[in-house]
């Protein structure tokens, strides 16, 4: 078979694109066949993140392989989707070639539905290589799909996987370094009311528009798919005419009461569910409910999914409370052995002071919560790898549906729970752009795991030990992740009423089957947590812990006064004396405005910046643990300043205050203005201020 | 060592830790296109490869 015009023959390495919907194990496939021969950046013009790599065939030439953003369909509804169909349709020749040959990767188990963005992508053309992945859910679901017989319709070579065993590569890698791969079969009819259309379209698109007859027909088919033509041809304007042709038809169809984008939709799925029918035998599974359907009836519930969510939350926190408290003690004893080692060995002077308050003060303090932030990573991880976390997204769904926000918002919120930045870029899935600027302004709010070592801080300081039972702390930290939450969702309800008003679009969502959890892969995920925490730990809470030693040292006062007087008149004492008027209705003074101004660059340097300002004021040879040296803490007048009732409002402080530069800087770029950062830096600090006065205020008048 | 040589080396790691961090804020704000463009400040895993363009 001769390949048509618009397809040259390769005269240097072949580019390969990869396409499928989310989640079908594209990116996995991708990782196995480049390795660390990648490249990673953005698509320019979009915050679409742009992953090229290179592989090698079954003979050891070097393959370029571009891994584009996952989509459902080529009519694109978000950035991601766009970038997918503007590569595939060759729209993006200045950054990105467009590819030679496409492999489609679909989850097998999901194949209908899965093969809707492979049936579009096979009117382009193409060579195409499909890869028929998650063969052993396929298995497991009861599905026998006839790969030869999906082979011999399509016209194109089939390839059955399991990407994230390994299976399946070694035949990718002969099928692509096939030179004579053929082209698809074109194996569906448009319907008879709208062929004319697409033909006079095609023609306008060819003649006009300048675009090759395959890549102008699917333009066609899409224009006729999408209601909105603007949205179709994206940054490339239609010509008059062929705008015209549009408009026409539209309007007759409107006149006929032709619901031709539905028509066009359905015949494709036609031609789809028929190819099903024929390639996959479904007896087995059409029996009756299988295990994951009969877990979901619980998990899912109206009520019983919220009891499941609440006490795989409890069980969460009672972990990270019961099983890390030995190797904290561990970290903790090392940390005040080190200083005193340290102490011993080194004549007084600034070095030592510098050693022992700044460095291992500052980042002991920070380290201490490696268990309990490792745990954490843990759990969510064997959440996710068991399918669990897509039963929690379609509770909340509900939930997110009556406060206005969009079903496709819960996945960036979860990841905000880990850090608000993963879960801001994560709302570039979010198709209308009020519901994500309402995802970006309330994302912080949810407790990420910066804020984890504040909280952690503060409960032991608030329930020494032998006071308040494990419950209570497990209760106390639920309540902080609750009360974010509760922020996020009022905020929302709030912001879709007045500033961004819409009504939120429906969501469709896919539940996966239950899976036995890879522990290798949750191991893996929690080792590269803690390799980034440690990093963090080594470079950037060092630097910051030695430059508040600094700022609490400088400018000298003289030998003769205490070392708490040189940290009040200390540059960093003036900072927190000037915002003292400010925080002091909360029952904060000075110090703690030292912990609030240093949080800004990173939360968890509250821990770092109260061992430093706290140990500096100790004038011992022994090294005191931080939680003694926060007890002993007191005003001027002799009160203790870290009262129950001080730390409780606090953590409430930590909660909804906008207090993460990094945060701010990627909301300016994802809103492309300094206008919405500022306003969220305004009103959730402001609101902050509000609750925490109310809440001091009211437990002092309570006589708490 | 004496104390007045602690302070001049203390003081020396206080200026390099402060230039440190600057150099930092000034990479990452010139880097921000990429990822999150926090690298590791986020305490999320950053990209690990380098940029294309």
């Amino acid at each position: 078979m001769s390949l048509p015009a618009h397809v040259k023959p390769p005269t240097r390495a072949p580019i390969y694109a990869f396409v499928g919907n989310p989640n079908c194990g594209k990116s996995t496939l991708f990782n196995a066949l480049t390795g660390l021969k990648q490249k990673v950046g953005n698509y320019p013009g979009v915050t679409v993140e742009r992953k090229v790599g290179t592989a090698y065939s079954q003979h050891g030439q070097p393959v370029t392989v571009i891994d584009l953003p996952g989509a459902y369909s080529l009519a694109a509804r978000s950035p991601d989707e766009a970038v997918t169909r503007d590569v595939l349709l060759g729209r993006r020749t200045g950054d990105t070639q467009m590819p030679d040959r496409i492999v489609c990767i679909v989850d097998g188990s999901n194949l209908e539905r899965n093969l809707y963005l492979v049936h579009q992508i096979l009117d382009l053309g193409r060579p195409v290589i499909l890869v028929v992945n998650m063969m052993d859910l396929v298995e497991s679901a009861g599905l026998k799909i006839r790969i030869d017989r999906l082979e011999k319709e399509l016209g194109i070579p089939v390839i059955p996987a399991q990407a994230s065993s390994g299976k399946g590569h070694i035949e990718l890698k002969l099928a692509m370094s096939r030179t004579d791969l053929p082209l698809p079969k074109h194996r569906w009819d448009v319907p008879a009311a709208i062929s004319r259309s697409v033909a006079e379209l095609q023609a306008s698109l060819q003649d006009n528009d300048g675009k090759p007859p395959l890549i102008a027909r699917a333009e066609a088919l899409l224009l006729l798919t999408d209601q909105d033509p603007v949205r179709v041809a994206g940054s490339q304007p239609l010509s008059e005419r062929t705008t015209g042709i549009l408009d026409h038809w539209k309007r007759q169809w409107q006149e006929e009461g032709t619901d031709w984008s539905g028509t066009l939709v359905a015949a494709r799925y036609d031609a789809i569910g028929q190819l099903v029918q024929e390639t996959v035998d479904t007896s087995a599974h059409l029996t009756d409910q299988n295990t994951s359907d009969k877990i979901d009836a619980v998990v899912t519930h109206g009520l019983w999914g919220w009891v499941t969510l609440g006490a795989i939350m409890t069980a969460l926190f009672l972990s990270i409370f019961t099983l890390a408290e030995h190797p904290m003690n561990w970290i903790d004893a090392g940390t005040v052995a080190l200083a005193d080692g340290v102490k011993e060995l080194m004549t007084p002077g600034d070095l030592r002071d510098l050693i022992t308050d700044g460095v291992i003060a500052g980042v002991g303090g920070v380290i201490i919560f490696l268990p309990q932030i490792l745990i954490l990573f843990f759990f969510i991880g064997l959440l996710e790898s068991t399918g669990y976390m897509a039963r929690a997204a379609f509770i909340m769904d509900r939930l997110m549906g009556r406060v206005g926000l969009n079903g496709k918002s819960f996945i960036p919120l979860l990841s905000s729970y880990a850090c608000a930045i993963p879960g801001i870029m994560a709302t570039r899935t979010i198709e209308d752009p009020k519901d994500r600027l309402v995802t970006i302004l309330v994302a912080p709010f949810m407790s990420c795991s910066a804020r984890l070592p504040v909280y952690l801080l503060m409960i032991a300081a608030l329930l020494p030990p032998g006071e308040g039972s494990l419950l209570t702390r497990v209760g106390l930290m639920v309540l902080m992740y609750t009360l974010g939450t509760i922020g996020a969702f009022a905020f929302a309800w709030l912001f879709k009423r007045t500033l961004l008003r819409g009504e939120p679009p429906l969501m469709i969502m896919e539940l996966p089957p239950y899976r036995v959890p890879r522990v290798k892969d949750v191991v893996l995920q929690m080792a590269e947590r803690a390799g980034v925490f440690l990093r963090r730990a080594g470079t950037i809470i060092l630097a910051i812990s030695i430059v508040l030693w600094g700022l609490t040292t400088y400018p000298k006062s003289g030998y003769d006064i205490s070392p708490g007087e040189q940290v009040a008149q200390s540059y960093a004492g003036q900072a927190g004396k000037l915002i003292e008027p400010v925080i002091k209705p909360l029952g904060f003074n000075w110090e703690i405005g030292i912990g609030l101004i240093s949080s800004f660059a990173a939360r968890e340097v509250f821990v770092s910046a109260t061992s430093v300002v706290f140990n500096v004021e100790e004038d011992e040879e022994d090294t005191a643990p931080l939680l003694q040296a926060l007890r002993q803490a007191t005003w001027p007048d002799g009160r203790p300043l870290f009262t129950p009732l001080v730390c409780f409002t606090l953590m409430i402080f930590y909660v909804f205050a906008m207090q993460c530069v990094s945060t701010l800087a990627v909301v300016k770029r994802e809103t492309n203005s300094w206008r919405w950062p500022l306003f969220q830096v305004g009103y959730q600090t402001g609101f902050a201020w509000l609750i925490c006065l109310i809440i001091y205020q009211t437990g002092t008048a309570l006589g708490f | 060592m004496n104390a007045e040589l602690q302070s001049y080396a203390a003081l020396a790691l206080f200026l390099l830790a402060g230039g440190y961090l600057t150099l930092r804020w000034w990479r990452n704000r010139k880097r921000s296109a990429l990822g999150c463009g926090s690298s590791d400040e986020c305490a999320c895993p950053a990209p690990k490869l380098t940029k294309t363009r």
